[in-house]
């Protein structure tokens, strides 16, 4: 995951602001709990985006509580402590760091990529939760091979789509939930792409767009505008039970991850 | 597949107007409206009206651009003689048999796509939501026959939906002012009573 999920904070309420500081807080401190201290410097703003959607959707009581830790040892943070959910992210962050710093390994060897590799094992072993560990590595598995036979962006997209897909739905009944973090996880893939054509083509490595001479910004922006849309349906298709959550979820889809893709599709004196 | 001039009852070289006016007369004949009371007359009245709206469209369509007869829709600029395969491709992606469109339009080989198999491709990927594809196709159809509206439509649809996609947050937060709301009028009250409370002093 790549961190592009983040919120347009200037058109937050300023208490919607501040829950999602005090869940990203939260959120940081279980991994730290649940995995270890160094799985928080893998803490990213898409899996708060991921414990938020699980709150809103699962209704899960939020304390919020004044806490000291070791980036902040004097002035108290606003600490939101959602249990089951937080636990949940973190591990689930902590099986997608793993899985990352592999497919980092496949892609190109370097010292650095198999340094983090005995950490990286490490949260995998905290996570526990065997079955999703088992249902993205089949999918990561056939993403690869998919990638090794230059399969199509779309096709790609798709089998990045199903992770999240289970990602967000696991352990929930929610359909609509699966089909959120499809279409998320099609837009990150299709994103991605996008952002590292260039670095990409220049380190020779692979890219599903790399057939193209010039990077096809205006099908890109509506292939994303349109997963944006479907994520945004399927999530206001859910009866949440956070109501207070929805807000700040609704701010991410419709204008911050707009943002984040208006930097790379969009002009450049834009 | 039927005559469309038979349907509409009308010779070949019958005026464009005869021809509206044949239609509209079919239509009020058959419209499903004047059926109310028995069903399967009904039914039957529906797919007649669906028959002649089909026929109209053709005949109009052949009338315009000089499509080939008996492919409704398909583009003029296919000459391979593809045009059975390309209409019952048409039939499975109105059905929404879209593995079974894919695989027909996988099987015809490369030399044979035109730009309505670019266009039919273009559809198949919209329906399993690959939408970035589906507009390379579309664009592509658009390129190989830029007269075609068909194609150009499809494009545009595509485009203007997600243009579509913003300002859904205002209005959805617009809903959820309640708690703001409150706010502020407790805000204006605190800032009324400490006013009342100067004047009484004042007093």
């Amino acid at each position: 995951m790549f961190g592009y999920i983040t919120p347009m904070t200037e058109e937050l309420k300023v208490r919607e602001n501040e829950l999602y500081k005090s869940i990203y807080c939260g959120l940081c401190s279980a991994m730290g709990e649940h995995i270890c201290t160094s799985n928080r410097l893998t803490l990213s703003y898409d899996i708060v985006f991921l414990a938020l959607v699980r709150a809103c959707v699962t209704g899960e009581n939020i304390s919020v509580k004044k806490k000291r830790c070791m980036v902040h040892p004097i002035i108290p943070k606003n600490r939101a402590n959602i249990p089951e959910t937080l636990k949940y992210c973190a591990s689930a962050s902590a099986l997608l760091t793993y899985y990352k710093v592999l497919d980092d390994i496949n892609d190109k060897p370097t010292l650095k990529a198999r340094l983090k590799q005995p950490s990286a094992r490490r949260f995998r072993k905290k996570a526990g939760l065997p079955s999703l560990d088992r249902v993205i590595a089949t999918h990561l598995a056939e993403l690869s091979s998919l990638e090794k036979s230059g399969g199509s962006l779309d096709r790609n997209a798709d089998c990045f789509g199903r992770v999240l897909g289970e990602v967000f739905s696991y352990g929930l009944d929610c359909p609509e939930l699966r089909d959120m973090g499809v279409h998320i996880g099609r837009w990150i893939y299709i994103i991605d792409a996008a952002e590292d054509l260039e670095k990409d083509r220049k380190s020779g490595e692979y890219n599903p767009l790399s057939c193209y001479d010039v990077l096809p910004k205006e099908a890109i922006a509506v292939a994303c505008t349109l997963e944006l849309e479907a994520a945004y349906n399927a999530f206001n298709s859910i009866e949440v039970k956070n109501t207070e959550l929805k807000p700040i979820i609704n701010n991410i889809l419709t204008l911050g991850m707009p943002r984040a893709q208006n930097k790379i599709t969009g002009d450049k004196n834009d | 597949m039927t005559d469309p001039y038979k349907v509409l009852g009308v010779s070949r070289d019958a005026t464009d107007d005869e021809i509206k006016s044949a239609y509209r007369r079919l239509a009020r004949k058959y419209h499903p409206d004047r059926f109310t009371n028995d069903d399967q007359a009904r039914k039957n009245a529906e797919e007649k009206m669906k028959e002649i709206n089909e026929a109209y469209d053709t005949v109009q369509k052949i009338r315009k651009g000089g499509a080939a007869y008996g492919r409704p829709g398909s583009s003029t600029s296919d000459t391979s003689g593809n045009s059975a395969i390309y209409a019952t491709i048409r039939t499975y992606i109105n059905d929404k048999r879209i593995d079974e469109a894919d695989e027909l339009l996988e099987q015809m080989s490369i030399h044979d796509r035109a730009a309505e198999w670019h266009f039919l491709k273009g559809c198949v990927c919209a329906c399993k939501g690959w939408n970035f594809e589906a507009q390379n196709h579309f664009n592509t159809a658009c390129t190989m026959d830029p007269t075609n509206t068909e194609y150009r439509t499809a494009l545009n649809r595509m485009r203007a939906g997600a243009a579509g996609y913003n300002g859904s947050y205002t209005t959805t937060d617009a809903t959820n002012c309640n708690g703001c709301e409150i706010c502020s009028s407790l805000l204006c009250a605190t800032c009324l009573c400490k006013l009342i409370g100067e004047l009484i002093k004042c007093l």
